[in-house]
């Protein structure tokens, strides 16, 4: 029996030097704190990134290549911010009280409440990203809710299109309000995404977290899984819809987004694990459990999938093959996953004493909420996407426009 | 009723020092003010028929005195209000504990008595003892609890000042107010804190506030029967607890974090500081 090695309970002596207070968790929680709910809020705050970002392109930038998909992009970034929120609320013991982050935000600090808490952060974005996000929705569909009004004669345009006309003017101003709300959107988008990442590197108590590039490193891979997911769904409502084809430009654009969040992923990538590498991979009294806590047979198949995803994507740039990126795009969905699930899962498997090692597995209530909240997300977008006219139409004009006012398009 | 005395002079005399910066602010701008004016006027008196020159004149200078009258208000407002926000909730006593791990073998009354006093549900724990066992044989206890940290971790990430130090550096839990987001708990880096399985919030030692402020002691310490523990305030320098912390040569539990934990150790090993 070695010295220091053994706590009193004597039951969990496999697990080494770990306080009584943690292993609690294993009789309700699974092992950790912040479970498989938090890695999927992680996941949605960083595909509201990516789909904001692609929306940027058309809206922001007028780059014509996405003018397809930008409508698209919006209605997907407003349904994961509208139930990104869920998977924290599930999480919470009192979900009664979680508005207290909005009304009693700890952000100026004092002797009393020392600090500032990056959760706060959240009191500020969320609010804003949402405000910014619903105008943007209304500005860039409401020329074309005017126009379909005046068609149908439906309600739901009649509200949407506010009254006003779709005259061109009417358009240009829309798209010129909407190019400045896609900006400040994708900035909140990118706060909304990272904020996740400075909570986990602001805690000291877990060596694990201790790594600058997290934060960088889920709003690269939130770009990454955006524009993956955006990928898909067009794909899926080009083939689902008649008359509509997939274009090339549109896939090979988001192919482009892909590749240039990959390599950033990867870069960060190589500077943790050598920073890890210098620092001889695990603090002294690590060394035992270390190995274990990272998951080693995950992470090769995280690297091996990022290696395929590069390959595909570095073709389909080569290639006009709209299935390579497709397929690319479901391997950084799951890549993207993989890596959240790293991020967030091993730091807390370690003992804070550094000398054990805890256990987790999702749970059924973990893995329903998980499943209910996916649903109702996807329910959402379909939604949104039947009432919003986010059609071909409206995007040619804009294109067209674009094209007017010396776009690239 | 010593310390509310304590809490009314303080305040008291915060409140005092705010009025007559304020009011000291407010009399010199005024007399800026008037001697602008005045200043103004006798100019125009005494520039006769150049009215209209002299009105700009004074109107420009006026404003001029107006607005750094304004500007030394405010800034002077400011800065009593900041040093008022700061000193208002300057710490009283400083509350720490000595535990001489050589004393403790290993009874558990602390655990005891603690569950008992603050009725801790099974499972979780406000103070627990480690056994390390030395090659040789020898066994080593080491209690812990809540550090009651200097600058804790734990209260900075509260999102929503559900946990907070207060006047004598205890840190304590709001349970009205506690979310359940698990932030602190996560942010201790003693593993201190827990979810409290009946409350339905984050949960931790309180140093027995409840006792303390009563003039008893808190239960772990009055249960050991060695006086591995002994509590009291660090800030007052004749104190048991102040003499021993000086005395003997002690160490804190993971003092790289930074967070200024104030439980002081004595012959702790260092395979415990974890």
């Amino acid at each position: 029996m070695a010295y220091g090695s053994v706590v009193e309970y004597g039951r969990f002596q496999e697990v080494g030097n770990v306080f009584p207070n943690e292993m609690a968790y294993g009789y309700t929680l699974g092992g950790v704190n912040w479970g498989v709910l938090l890695v999927f809020y992680t996941l949605y705050t960083g595909l509201v990134a990516g789909t904001y970002l692609v929306a940027f392109l058309s809206l922001g930038l007028n780059n014509a290549r996405y003018h397809r998909v930008a409508g698209l992009s919006l209605i997907l970034a407003l349904s994961f911010i509208l139930a990104a929120p869920l998977f924290p609320l599930a999480e919470l013991r009192q979900p009664q009280r979680a508005l207290s982050i909005l009304t009693r935000p700890h952000l100026s600090p004092s002797e009393t409440y020392p600090g500032v808490s990056p959760i706060s952060l959240l009191a500020i974005v969320y609010p804003l990203l949402l405000v910014v996000t619903i105008l943007l929705v209304v500005f860039t569909f409401r020329a074309e809710a005017s126009r379909r009004a005046a068609e149908t004669g439906r309600l739901w345009y009649k509200i949407l299109s506010l009254g006003m006309g779709s005259s061109e003017a009417s358009l240009r101003r829309d798209l010129r309000v909407a190019g400045i709300l896609v900006s400040i959107g994708l900035i909140l988008a990118v706060l909304f995404a990272s904020y996740v990442g400075f909570l986990l590197v602001a805690t000291k108590a877990r060596v694990l977290w201790i790594d600058a590039t997290i934060p960088i490193h889920f709003v690269a891979s939130g770009i990454l899984s955006g524009a993956a997911l955006v990928a898909i769904a067009y794909y899926i409502v080009a083939k689902l819809a008649s008359g509509r084809a997939v274009d090339n430009g549109t896939i090979r654009g988001l192919g482009w987004v892909m590749l240039w969040a990959l390599l950033t992923g990867l870069g960060l990538d190589i500077v943790s694990e050598s920073a890890r590498a210098y620092h001889g991979f695990f603090p002294p009294g690590l060394e035992t459990y270390g190995s274990e806590v990272l998951m080693p047979s995950l992470r090769v198949a995280y690297y091996a999938i990022t290696a395929v995803i590069l390959v595909l994507l570095l073709v389909s740039q080569l290639k006009t093959k709209p299935w390579l990126v497709l397929l690319a795009s479901l391997l950084s969905m799951i890549q993207v996953a993989i890596y959240r699930w790293l991020a967030v899962i091993p730091a807390q498997l370690l003992s804070r004493t550094n000398a054990g090692v805890l256990h987790y597995s999702v749970e059924a209530h973990e893995a329903r909420l998980v499943v209910g909240v996916v649903a109702a997300t996807i329910f959402l977008a379909t939604i949104l996407a039947w009432i919003l006219p986010w059609g071909s139409g409206h995007l040619a004009r804009a294109r067209h426009l674009g094209a007017s006012q010396g776009g690239d398009a | 009723m010593c310390l509310l005395f304590d809490v009314f002079v303080e305040n008291f005399t915060i409140l005092i020092d705010l009025y007559i910066s304020i009011g000291v602010n407010i009399f010199w701008a005024g007399d800026r003010l008037v001697s602008a004016l005045s200043a103004s006027r006798g100019k125009s008196a005494r520039e006769g028929g150049r009215a209209g020159c002299s009105v700009d004149s004074s109107r420009r200078e006026f404003i001029k005195a107006a607005a750094i009258a304004s500007g030394l208000v405010l800034a002077g407002s400011l800065s009593v209000a900041s040093r008022a926000s700061t000193r208002g909730r300057a710490r009283g006593r400083r509350f720490a504990m000595f535990i001489d791990v050589d004393k403790c073998y290993g009874c558990y009354a602390c655990v005891v008595a603690c569950a008992h006093e603050n009725n801790v549900p099974v499972g979780v724990f406000r103070t627990w003892v480690e056994r390390y066992v030395k090659p040789d044989g020898t066994v080593v206890y080491v209690p812990k609890q809540c550090n009651h940290c200097d600058n804790p971790s734990c209260v900075e990430v509260c999102p929503v000042n559900a946990t907070y130090v207060n006047e004598d550096g205890i840190v304590l839990v709001n349970d009205d107010l506690c979310i359940g987001c698990g932030a602190c708990i996560e942010n201790c880096p003693y593993g201190a804190r827990f979810f409290n399985p009946v409350k339905g919030v984050a949960d931790k030692c309180t140093f027995c506030d409840h006792r303390i402020y009563q003039g008893l002691l808190p239960a772990c310490v009055e249960a050991c029967p060695t006086g591995a523990r002994v509590f009291g305030p660090l800030s007052e320098e004749d104190s048991e607890v102040s003499v021993l912390v000086r005395a003997a040569k002690t160490q804190r539990l993971k003092e790289w974090t930074g967070n200024e934990p104030q439980i002081y150790y004595k012959d702790l090993p260092a395979e415990a500081n974890t």
